[in-house]
């Protein structure tokens, strides 16, 4: 077998690379593997994520719809996001919510956050600060959807996957209220 | 600011008294935060970027961490004090590109604070060695602080929004500046920064993104922002490092007692290049300060500490160097007053 890259030499080494649970898997020959580290080394992996996802998910085709919708807040467009790579205002993580939580599980494996909250933020800790009962219960109801629209996407019955979407943005607009 | 007293004492975190600080020069943590109700620093509007710029300056001036912190205007530098900045690692290349960036350096240079980078604000703290916890913990204070008087872009579900979804989460960095020249004797580097790369860090030359690895010295930092404590992020870049550390040391041991003479040829005659050549360009600075700091961390020569070296791979870089001269020089003129800076302080060490 000859190698992957170059095609010229015998492929004597079998390379494979994981990044975020994704297998690349290539037949090489010593010099082009010794250079395909190289390369690893000198592109920072967490723009290369960004990038792949966004070239997968450009190959995925999103419908023009949602490309084209402009965020509320900056007047941004999902299609101006995947040209730039940056967002344009805090806001766009929820009008982009959607695409964006494809994208974010690409690159972390996740899409929910797990650490600190600003000191100011009231925390659940102390009695006083605790959001308002219907508000709470809302926000568990809205994790329960996100729950089952992924699974729903994951098995492909994307009827099923609109239902819980709309769901969603209308239980995050009562929370807004 | 003093531009002239930060040129001529190198930051604190270059002290080497950090633990393992033969092995890593230093450690540093960022956080990336948004103001609430302003667009990221791409699509603000000048009237919005100047809300942001005073009311970080408001906050800064109430944080009892930066009671002595100095702030600098970029738009008031030239390029190449910018470029000084970069070098020193208190801005970064997309702030010195930035119009309307400003930056609060905190005494000693261990905490500091761009303003208008690609987030609002991005804290950074630095100790030397490997010191995560610490660092970490200190960042966590002075965001604390700040975020008493700045509200912060915030939701529950992705934590601290930020214009790039790479940092969203914690919006937190911790980068590990570290210095394997035995494992890249012994050839077994790659091997080693392939694994990183598998368990889910990244790894950086020693200016950053897209930055070369030179004189075998790299950054290594967590990519996963979200998902993750800031905890967690900590535990797992000092573990991973820790092993690191492990390996480069075995190496070390190996080419002391296998190849004991060539290894100290090796590092002897980069260290007389060092002493007495006419000519160095900083390239050439890097790859022999490189061998020079693993002989001290050996115990081969005794006579220039760590400390020195450390603060050498700061000051032999080009802008440092015309700083220092005072002037601006020419490339062929550079090199030759970066050999006079380096011998300057390698021999009042010595004298010492």
């Amino acid at each position: 077998m000859f190698c992957d890259i170059c095609q010229k030499e015998e492929a004597t080494i079998f390379y494979k690379e994981m990044v975020n649970n994704k297998y690349t898997e290539m037949h090489l020959c010593k010099k082009c593997a010794g250079e395909q580290e190289v390369k690893n080394l000198q592109i920072p992996p967490a723009i290369t994520n960004l990038l792949s996802a966004l070239a997968e998910l450009s190959a995925e085709a999103v419908p023009k719809e949602i490309a084209e919708e402009k965020c509320p807040g900056c007047g941004f467009t999902y299609s101006d996001f995947r040209e730039r790579g940056k967002l344009g205002c805090s806001q766009c993580y929820q009008s982009f919510s959607e695409p964006l939580s494809n994208i974010l599980r690409k690159i972390h494996g996740n899409i929910q956050h797990s650490g600190k909250s600003p000191a100011t933020l009231p925390t659940p800790a102390t009695p006083s600060a605790v959001p308002p009962v219907r508000e709470t219960e809302l926000s568990k109801e809205i994790v329960a959807l996100r729950q089952a629209l992924e699974a729903a996407v994951k098995k492909e019955e994307y009827e099923e996957a609109a239902k819980l979407r709309d769901q969603i943005k209308a239980l995050e607009k009562e929370i807004m209220n | 600011m003093d531009i002239k007293k930060i040129v001529e004492t190198p930051a604190e975190w270059l002290n080497n008294t950090g633990t393992h600080a033969d092995i890593v020069i230093s450690t540093r943590v960022r956080l990336a935060r948004n103001l609430d109700g302003i667009p990221f620093t791409n699509c603000a509007k000048e009237p919005e970027i100047n809300k942001v710029i005073s009311e970080v300056k408001n906050a800064v001036k109430n944080n009892p961490y930066l009671t002595n912190a100095s702030m600098l205007d970029l738009s008031q530098v030239n390029n190449l004090v910018k470029q000084f900045l970069v070098e020193r690692h208190l801005i970064s290349r997309e702030l010195a590109e930035n119009k309307k960036g400003i930056v609060f350096v905190g005494d000693k240079e261990l905490i500091n604070i761009m303003v208008n980078e690609e987030d609002h604000l991005r804290i950074q703290t630095f100790s030397s060695g490997l010191e995560p916890q610490r660092t970490w913990q200190m960042i966590n204070q002075v965001d604390d602080e700040l975020s008493k008087s700045l509200k912060y872009a915030y939701s529950s579900n992705w934590g601290y929004l930020t214009a790039c979804p790479t940092n969203v989460g914690t919006g937190m960095r911790t980068s590990v500046m570290i210095h394997l020249p035995a494992l890249d004797i012994t050839k077994q580097i790659r091997k080693i920064l392939h694994a990183i790369s598998q368990v889910g860090l990244a790894i950086r030359g020693l200016y950053g993104e897209g930055t070369e690895a030179l004189g075998d010295f790299f950054q290594i930092s967590n990519q996963i922002t979200l998902g993750r404590s800031e905890e967690e992020i900590t535990e797992n870049i000092e573990k991973i490092t820790n092993q690191i550390i492990g390996h480069e040391q075995k190496a070390r041991e190996v080419l002391i007692k296998e190849n004991r003479i060539q290894l100290e040829d090796q590092i002897l005659r980069a260290y007389a290049t060092l002493a007495y050549a006419r000519v160095i360009s900083s390239k050439e600075a890097l790859e022999l300060l490189s061998l020079v700091r693993l002989g001290a961390g050996i115990g081969l020569i005794k006579e220039v500490s760590l400390k020195v070296i450390n603060e050498l791979l700061v000051l032999s870089q080009p802008a440092n160097v015309q700083l220092l001269a005072g002037e601006v020089l020419s490339n062929p003129a550079r090199d030759v007053r970066r050999a006079i800076i380096i011998q300057q302080k390698l021999f009042r060490e010595k004298i010492k």
